[in-house]
């Protein structure tokens, strides 16, 4: 489904965040990509969202190339994958139930849809009683629920999650990654990127471990280790 | 419903949203396109005042022919005919010796020397006279060759052009200069209107900047993401153009019938006949300003 073909990203002569890197993700398959802070998790990330352009190479999704997109393509790209981010990314002056119907109204559906898929979504990651609350109302764990709640609400392809318990405790940590296997098992693929021992070992599924731009292990069932 | 028209009223619905939600930001925008307004009003008044106050000094200007004793009114009418041809002149006006006598007498009821002086000589020792008034210096000028050496000049005993030249001129200099600094000063105005409306609103959307990459990071298309703004920016220049037009209104019922040399300059009147151009300027306008700087301000955070 994503393929990612000889991918380097240079800033500068003197940062190369991704050096030749090459994998291959199948539908549905989880994975943990792992490396230290520097090591090119987000850049691979981005790359694959379609806000950085490589230097050279090139990544593939369903069959198309993400770099060679244009602008007013990747709207629609960003659609077939949900994202969730470590600062949780939820509009404030939206409500819990307005900010996960935002990925819907992007699509153009129905009022009458929005009604009937939203709350499924909350009621999944279990925080459709926080419905009418407005982010500063919700502790760290609920907000990112809440933008679970949005990437999965569009049935997207595959779900990336960059660094999604970072800014979370050890409870909320474990619920969170229980979320994510939960989704997995729903058909849904995941990249989550951490480096977060605790996550990995939680998971046990395919680890990619980056380490100053470039893959040093690939393991398809791994548990946490740099090298 | 098309999921396109949906948008539509959705985007409308966000732009509303956004105004209630963020209460605080809105009142203050607002309050700032309201001061901006009133000044742009307030300029169209000076305008208005200046013309009126141009159009009066111009009419104050004119050059008069003073007939020599003898001159049979008959002549004198023949002239004005005459001067009446030429394409600069706007009005030529016959005092009649008794006409000249009788003015006299009313500007100079108050001095009594005068008055006694008049009863003294028997005869009434006013010439007759034109008034011209024309539109430049330049047809003074003209005319006042055609008086001194044309077919009527040995009617005339004087043309007073040479002594009202200087203030002649000065006074369509001023003129002038009132023109040009009405149209340069509302230039002026209208452009710091405009930067200061978009610096306002460029702060407010800097702020939201955040929220801006999100809604791209879920997939919504630079349209669906500025146009709550342009709504927004819409909205508040409505409704800061609708509280000023309110405020002239207000001035408007509050102001005396008689102004005195307001009235002259034609305040009342600037009103009545302007209502619609106030309209157009301060409501149509501020929502316009608003909409093109909320276009404008989102520009840079769309490119992610």
């Amino acid at each position: 489904m994503i393929y990612f073909d000889n991918v380097t990203k240079k800033f500068s002569e003197n940062c190369i965040a991704l050096q030749d890197v090459s994998f291959g993700i199948s539908e549905g398959e989880f994975i943990s990509l792992v490396g230290k802070s520097g090591a090119g998790k987000t850049t691979l990330l981005k790359l694959l969202l379609g806000y950085e352009k490589p230097t050279s190479g090139d990544i593939v999704f369903e069959g198309k190339s993400v770099s060679s997109m244009s602008p007013k393509e990747l709207p629609y790209h960003r659609r077939k994958v949900g994202f969730v981010h470590q600062d949780f990314k939820l509009l404030p002056q939206k409500t819990v139930f307005e900010n996960v119907a935002f990925a819907l109204e992007v699509f153009g559906k129905s009022e009458k849809e929005i009604k009937r898929i939203v709350p499924q979504a909350l009621d999944l990651v279990g925080i459709l009683d926080k419905k009418d609350n407005f982010p500063e109302e919700l502790s760290g764990g609920e907000q990112q629920r809440t933008a679970i709640a949005r990437a999965i609400v569009i049935q997207p392809k595959v779900l990336v999650a960059d660094e999604p318990t970072g800014n979370l405790d050890i409870y909320n940590t474990r619920e969170i990654v229980n979320l994510f296997l939960k989704i997995n098992k729903l058909g849904t693929g995941v990249i989550l990127a951490t480096h977060n021992r605790e996550v990995v070992n939680i998971i046990q599924k395919r680890v990619i471990v980056l380490d100053k731009g470039k893959i040093v292990r690939d393991q398809q069932k791994g548990g946490y280790c740099l090298f | 419903m098309k999921p396109s028209i949906t948008n539509f009223f959705r985007v409308i619905k966000f732009g509303g949203q956004a105004l209630v939600r963020n209460i605080g930001i809105s009142i203050g925008n607002i309050f700032i396109m309201f001061i901006i307004l009133c000044l742009m009003g307030g300029v169209l008044l000076l305008n208005s005042m200046a013309k009126t106050l141009i159009t009066s000094l111009e009419k104050k200007v004119d050059v008069s022919v003073y007939f020599k004793p003898d001159t049979k009114e008959d002549d004198i009418l023949k002239l004005q005919e005459r001067l009446k041809k030429f394409p600069e002149v706007k009005e030529v006006e016959f005092v009649s010796k008794e006409m000249a006598l009788q003015r006299f007498k009313e500007t100079h009821k108050e001095n009594k020397l005068l008055m006694e002086s008049l009863k003294e000589v028997e005869s009434n020792p006013l010439p007759a006279s034109l008034n011209i008034r024309a539109d430049t210096t330049e047809s003074y000028a003209k005319l006042a060759n055609f008086l001194e050496k044309g077919e009527f000049k040995d009617l005339i005993e004087k043309v007073n052009w040479k002594e009202n030249k200087t203030i002649i001129e000065k006074l369509f200099s001023i003129a002038s200069a009132i023109k040009t600094g009405g149209i340069l000063g509302s230039a002026i105005l209208v452009f710091v209107a405009v930067v200061v409306t978009f610096n306002t609103i460029r702060l407010a959307i800097f702020s939201k900047r955040e929220e801006i990459e999100t809604m791209k990071l879920v997939g919504a298309t630079n349209r669906f993401v500025r146009g709550p703004f342009i709504v927004e920016g819409i909205l508040i220049g409505m409704i800061a153009g609708t509280l000023s037009f309110l405020l002239f209104l207000l001035i408007d019922s509050l102001l005396p019938q008689s102004l005195g040399f307001f009235g002259e300059l034609g305040v009342l009147n600037f009103f009545e006949n302007n209502i619609l151009y106030l309209i157009l300027i301060q409501v149509f306008g501020g929502a316009f300003l608003g909409a093109f700087s909320s276009f404008l301000a989102t520009q840079k955070y769309l490119k992610v």
